[in-house]
């Protein structure tokens, strides 16, 4: 198998931070758990600080850290990787009433994305907004060596996809 | 058609939170609209006893909800009905609704300023950070893993915190 991918390594930090908590919750019955319990504040504190450098820093600096994040988060990453490959659910943003989150499957017309098309503009409440989105289930990357990514510009609210939209495919665009 | 909806929660009042239809294409057959909203429980916070749901007319675009008491990973639920009450469309999608803690987050931070030595005692500190990856993990746990009862086990934690605040902070 090979390495998770920088955004994919942020996803498993992400839903890696409330397995560990919820795992370490457990056991009080008959005392604390026995294995040293990972800690949900490293791994949230780390998979922010990759998130937010993941575009700024040196790759081989990202690459480090995802690294260090893939070693701490340990045998949840899998879990976690399990996990992301099934659909999220829906973001809140506090106060006003902007979209958090599109659900939509490809067709003809009709639809965000349609059948053959590679980018679209989101609405104006999507600007400024950093999006995770997942297609058929799968996060997809931003990185654009890869056969299938995503591109995003939150000042224009172009979003690219590569390969192009095709009839039937299930999207989830998410704001983070 | 295509339902859709978005959710917000209020900053100043975190019992509330309001649900936006943002659809496409409703067909004339749609005469009516219910909201459902179920917590990680099982238990309806909609409806009024009686029926699981709250009546949203569709000459609304949005609906306002007061019936939040803490932090609550919540499956929200809209039905789009014919005159029949026959379901047209449906859609439901689980949220993270965790104002509360964030804004006692928020507080606890702008006391910091008030005694600005507090942050070098290790409990303080520790269980601010514990408090917080509480909140994180439980929206998460929704937004990424879609698991409300994971979420909820993270909200829990966060709000017994809350609860016995002389405690911990």
């Amino acid at each position: 198998m090979p390495n998770p991918t920088i955004s994919e390594t942020i996803t498993y930090g992400r839903i890696s931070t409330y397995l560990v908590g919820n795992s370490n919750s457990k056991g009080n019955l008959f005392g604390g758990r026995l294995s040293a319990p990972g800690s949900m504040v490293s791994i949230a504190m780390i998979t922010d600080a990759l998130a937010w450098g993941q575009d700024s820093q040196s790759s081989q600096n990202v690459r480090s850290m995802a690294n260090y994040l893939i070693w701490l988060i340990g045998m949840f990453g899998q879990q976690a990787q399990y996990i992301a490959s099934g659909s999220g659910g829906g973001s809140v943003i506090p106060g006003g009433g902007g979209l958090t989150q599109l659900n939509f499957t490809v067709a003809a017309s009709g639809t965000t994305l349609i059948d053959g098309q590679s980018s679209t503009t989101l609405p104006a409440s999507w600007a400024g907004l950093n999006i995770v989105v997942n297609k058929n289930g799968q996060a997809l990357t931003q990185i654009t060596s890869a056969p299938v990514y995503y591109t995003w510009n939150s000042i224009t609210r172009l979003l690219t996809v590569v390969p192009d939209a095709f009839l039937g495919d299930e999207f989830q665009i998410t704001a983070v | 058609m295509t339902p859709l909806f978005s959710v917000s929660q209020s900053e100043i009042t975190p019992q509330s939170f309001t649900v936006t239809d943002e659809s496409t294409d409703i067909p004339g057959t749609v005469t009516q609209r219910r909201l459902y909203v179920q917590n990680a429980y099982g238990v309806y916070l909609s409806g009024d006893g009686t029926v699981d749901y709250d009546e949203w007319p569709l000459a609304n675009a949005s609906i306002t909800k007061s019936y939040l008491v803490e932090d609550t990973a919540a499956n929200i639920k809209t039905d789009w009905l014919d005159i029949n009450d026959d379901v047209v469309e449906t859609l439901n999608i689980n949220y993270p609704l965790s104002e509360f803690g964030k804004q006692f987050f928020f507080q606890l931070v702008s006391a910091q300023g008030l005694t600005p030595g507090i942050y070098q005692d290790s409990n303080y500190s520790g269980n601010l950070a514990i408090f917080w990856s509480n909140i994180v993990a439980g929206d998460n746990a929704v937004t990424y893993g879609n698991s409300l009862a994971a979420a909820q086990n993270c909200y829990n934690r966060e709000i017994q915190m809350m609860q016995e605040q002389a405690k911990y902070f």
